[in-house]
């Protein structure tokens, strides 16, 4: 399509624009955290002089931080493998097989993905305290799993229908064994979207902060979210905000690298199966 | 969070046809492949809702552990005749309406911008992704942040006097505005997988029969996109009533900026009252079913045919 | 010293060392007891956690596990736990109004015999009440707080008793200059300013069952307060005003009456020693009465801030816990907490310390107003009654005396039939 000198303006403009709008909030939490404790309430935009006092009050201030990454980074990939093994055999035998129940197996995963999350969390608050999983890995794993489960699921059927699997019959009848056909031929053409779902899940279970924030109490399983917001100044008349601002740039750095990195297979997984984490 | 919209219910496979016997085994191992997510989507979420349907419908609160009783249905109309309860109501629709409307706009034209980019093609589709990626708590603490008169620097820049924050209507505009900019590029990205698909050639048909670039919008884009952009709608739509990081983050509840969410937090976690808690929890897990139903319905969103 | 000898734990200590497995932790080594506090910005508790644990003659080690700097989130955080039956608190630094919640569901140890005479002995009235409920004693008093009316005496010859003539010289004075200074945001602040002008009056907001008393003097307060806000002599921003904005607002020289905490004394004398000539002014011209009352010839009643340390019933060792409570709370620490932190003390004698006297050339005033104290609604849902209070009562220029005291009679009532409103 060709465009006129006037729309090539506008929409380079736009593109501009659009950069701004995406970018500025993330620049301005970056450049909050490089401000020295003593200009931090200077509103400006930008830092006066850099500093990286705030980093280090972050990771060394005995803010918790490092165990709550740590967590973190745990819960969220236990979460990831949990929903895609347990989604991978579902994903498999729904868009593999005939069997009665899996429209309603998928209408079910459909509708647990809608539910509020407030809903479950009282419940399991009072079941988690009573059994013993109230600030514990597993009592946080367990509720992601509720919205990383259907995710997977439906992420990976989309991407299950678009594999030939009769390419794996072909295999076979050149000589090789089933196993040897699913490893040699379907595994690679199914990787992609493993790939794709488990970046979603890990995403949406990195997020999270409602359960976190209500079944976690210490250090044993919070996670960096609600560490953040439990930061502190070094006195009651201190203010946090600098600290705050680095570690929110530290928990966003490594999914914001992972986003760019695997951008495609995110957009894809996205639109193609419609799926937002 | 996570929510999903476009299954998958192929036609089925050519292996269907076959012995009785075949097909009775291939039933079981369907069953067995998907019997461990099942089972496990059933205790991670189908026990704790039927679980706070239970507790909504007893006296329950953990300060004073010996009290609880059954009350029957007293705890819904005790939030049901609560101003507290309309007000967070108010609030959630009201942002729910205005955020998905904004997104929609916002999420058209920056769909648009990206589609008819000449330059920075590759660097405009990355930087949409980073609000995506970027973790709600920390998109509430830099939008938070940016307008707190002690630390920010909007209120100085844009002279805001008083301060967005310290009122009702100030601080909903910031709690929206987190809650857009984090969630625009979503849309987007659907919208814009839309447009891929409007074929050019349709344009310049329109285009010479003299329709303006509104009517080829509302006549050809609209209606082509228009099945990705229901099932978007739909899902930003129950996202934004669940809203509870960004209000949480931004005003926790001041200037009765209260949502539903954050209701039934406080009552469920500052109040530790589970029984009234636990009935807010099942009346937004109502509202969220009956606007799934009627976008269902009637406004033809339809994840299962497409 | 209101503490047991150490000798006693000495002893104690060497049987443990000598019995392994009888005493203490499993390991027979120290019990590692976990403090949930804020950390003082001197430093203080924490030397005191220190100090206690090397007396203990290694029965303990206190571990200080810090919390939020915000009371509510601290408040919500150590609910959720107790109510989650968490084991691995065994002390708390807990708000005075938080004592009959946490007792009234049944998380905090009770302090019995010696200790109880120990937590309690030579403590102000207001304080020794804050930690009691229902006649047991649940905590240590740790340190405490009162407000005081600051006024300027170049402005001001001799302060006012009453609210009324408060507002009246107020007005007498110009706009700005002579502005009431109060915490007039939605927040805790407001209802300890309601609480105190309610206590004044001879009222009270609820009962121990925290139904509403409230009657005749809910309403005088509530009419104080309407006319405060709308006496033209209040800064622009009260309904958003807290405690930090006022002083500031004093030090800038825009009011010349403030009602507020003593560690406003501090931060002016640092303002006016930086240099600056208005703050010097102020400072110079700086003097302190007592809150004001409603009634001529009545004594004006205010709650009291502060903060107390209780011990989880829950936790490993209850009994030791209560100890190392009552070590970091004693006469040594008062005193510290005075001079470091700006904190009041609970013990009477303290207040005869000559370097505390230096720090608080007010404290004779202080320990009066002290005297005639009352803690804030003691009811266990004190966090339901506050939150009603912010509901019906804000913001200060629009109360309607009858209606909003009306409409919080039906707040309160609603929230102690454990409903909503």
């Amino acid at each position: 399509m060709e465009y006129t000198r006037n729309q090539k303006i506008l929409w380079a403009l736009g593109t501009v624009v659009v950069l701004f709008y995406a970018l500025i909030p993330v620049i301005w939490i970056m450049s909050l955290s490089f401000k020295a404790p003593a200009t931090i309430g200077d509103t400006r935009f930008l830092p006066s002089d850099w500093t990286w006092e705030n980093y280090s009050a972050v990771f060394e201030g005995g803010l918790g931080f490092n165990r709550a990454l740590f967590n973190s980074i745990g819960i969220a990939m236990i979460t990831t493998v949990l929903a895609l093994a347990l989604a991978a055999m579902a994903a498999y035998a729904i868009t593999r097989l005939q069997f009665p129940g899996k429209t309603i197996i998928l209408a079910g995963a459909l509708a647990i993905s809608m539910f509020p999350q407030i809903s479950i969390v009282g419940g399991l608050f009072n079941v988690w305290r009573v059994v013993g999983l109230y600030d514990t890995w597993p009592g946080l794993i367990l509720p992601y799993l509720s919205f990383a489960l259907p995710l997977s699921i439906y992420t990976l059927s989309a991407f299950f229908r678009e594999i030939p699997w009769d390419l794996e019959k072909a295999a076979q009848m050149d000589g090789a064994t089933g196993a040897q056909a699913f490893r040699r031929v379907i595994l690679p053409l199914a990787m992609p979207g493993v790939f794709t779902a488990g970046i979603l899940a890990f995403i949406t279970a990195w997020n999270d902060f409602l359960f976190a924030n209500v079944l976690t109490a210490t250090d044993s399983a919070r996670t960096a979210p609600v560490a953040l917001s439990f930061f502190r100044g070094a006195s009651q008349f201190t203010d946090p905000s600098g600290a705050i601002a680095a570690g929110a740039v530290v928990v966003t750095i490594p999914i914001l690298i992972m986003v760019l990195i695997f951008q495609r297979r995110i957009v894809s997984g996205l639109t193609a199966g419609a799926v937002k984490g | 969070m996570a929510q999903i919209a476009a299954p998958a219910t192929s036609p089925p496979p050519a292996a269907s046809e076959g012995l009785t016997d075949r097909a009775k085994a291939e039933r079981k191992l369907g069953w067995i492949l998907c019997a461990p997510a099942v089972l496990t989507m059933l205790l991670v979420a189908g026990f704790p809702i039927i679980y706070a349907f239970y507790l909504s419908l007893r006296r329950e609160d953990l300060r004073f552990p010996d009290a609880g009783e059954f009350v029957g249905l007293s705890n819904y109309s005790t939030v049901l005749t609560s101003t507290t309860w309309w007000n967070a109501f108010g609030n959630t629709v009201f942002i729910t309406v205005v955020s998905v409307v904004l997104e929609l706009i916002l999420g058209m034209l920056i769909a648009q911008a990206m589609y008819r980019a000449i330059f920075a093609r590759t660097a405009i589709r990355a930087s949409v992704l980073v609000p995506y990626g970027a973790v709600t708590v920390v998109a509430a603490f830099a939008w938070r942040l940016a307008f707190d008169p002690a630390t920010g620097f909007a209120v100085d820049l844009f002279n805001l006097e008083p301060p967005p924050l310290t009122s009702h209507w100030g601080s909903m505009a910031v709690i929206i505005m987190a809650e857009v900019w984090k969630t625009t590029p979503f849309i987007a990205l659907l919208l814009l997988g839309g447009l891929a698909l409007v074929p050019e050639d349709l344009y310049k048909a329109a285009k010479m029969d003299g329709a303006s670039a509104w009517q080829r919008f509302v006549k050809i884009t609209l209606p082509l996109i228009k099945p990705a952009l229901m099932v978007a709608v739909l899902f930003r739509t129950l996202d934004a009533f669940r809203i509870y990081d960004a209000a949480f983050i931004i005003t926790r509840g001041a200037n009765n900026t209260d949502t539903l969410s954050v209701l039934g937090y406080n009552q469920l976690v500052s109040r530790l009252n589970l029984g009234l808690g636990s009935a807010i929890s099942i009346l937004i897990f109502f509202c969220v079913m009956i606007i799934a139903f009627i976008f269902f319905r009637f406004l033809g969103a339809s994840p299962e045919r497409r | 010293m209101r503490r047991a000898g150490t000798a006693v734990m000495a002893v104690v200590a060497v049987t443990c060392a000598v019995v392994v497995a009888g005493c203490g932790g499993s390991d027979g080594g120290p019990v590692k007891l976990t403090f949930l506090s804020g950390l003082d910005p001197g430093g203080t508790n924490v030397a005191a956690a220190k100090e206690c644990s090397a007396q203990s003659g290694g029965k303990y080690t206190i571990e200080i596990t810090p919390l939020s700097t915000n009371a509510d989130a601290s408040r919500e955080l150590l609910v959720r736990r107790l109510a989650a039956g968490d084991k691995s608190i065994d002390l708390m630094n807990m708000d005075t109004i938080w004592t009959p919640e946490f007792a009234e569901a049944g998380w905090l140890y009770e302090f019995t015999g010696a200790q109880k005479e120990d937590a309690l002995k030579d403590v102000l009235q207001g304080p020794a009440e804050s930690v009691q409920w229902k006649d047991k004693v649940y905590a240590v008093p740790l340190n405490t707080n009162v407000q005081l009316l600051w006024y300027r005496k170049d402005l001001v010859p001799t302060p006012p008793e009453t609210w009324d003539e408060l507002i009246a010289m107020a007005k007498k004075l110009p706009p700005g200059e002579g502005n009431i200074l109060e915490q007039g945001n939605k927040y805790e602040g407001y209802v300890v300013w309601f609480n105190n002008v309610v206590a004044s009056a001879g009222g009270e907001i609820v009962n121990e069952e925290g139904r509403p008393v409230l009657g005749e003097p809910a309403v005088k307060a509530a009419q104080i307060i309407r006319d405060v806000a709308n006496s033209g002599r209040v800064d622009a921003s009260l309904s958003t005003m807290q405690e930090d904005q006022e002083r500031l607002a004093f030090e800038a020289g825009k009011g010349a009456f403030m009602l507020n905490w003593p560690f406003v004394y501090a931060s002016a004398r640092d303002a006016a020693e930086a240099g600056n000539p208005v703050a010097k002014k102020v400072f110079d011209n700086m003097a302190w009465a007592r809150f004001p009352t409603v009634n001529k010839g009545e004594p004006s009643k205010v709650s009291i801030g502060g903060a107390n340390i209780g011990v989880a019933k829950t936790g490993k060792d209850p009994k030791l816990a209560a100890d190392a409570a009552l070590c970091m709370t004693s006469d040594k620490w008062q005193a510290q907490e005075a001079i470091k932190e700006g904190l009041p003390p609970v013990v009477n004698a303290t207040y005869d310390d000559p370097e505390v006297k230096k720090a608080y050339p007010f404290g004779d005033m202080l320990r009066e107003q002290l005297a005639d104290s009352v803690t804030r609604p003691a009811t266990p849902s004190y966090s339901d009654v506050t939150l009603a209070i912010q509901q019906a009562m804000h913001p200060p220029a629009s109360v309607d005396p009858q209606k909003s005291i009306d409409k919080l009679k039906d707040y309160l009532n609603t929230v102690a039939d454990g409903g909503m409103y």
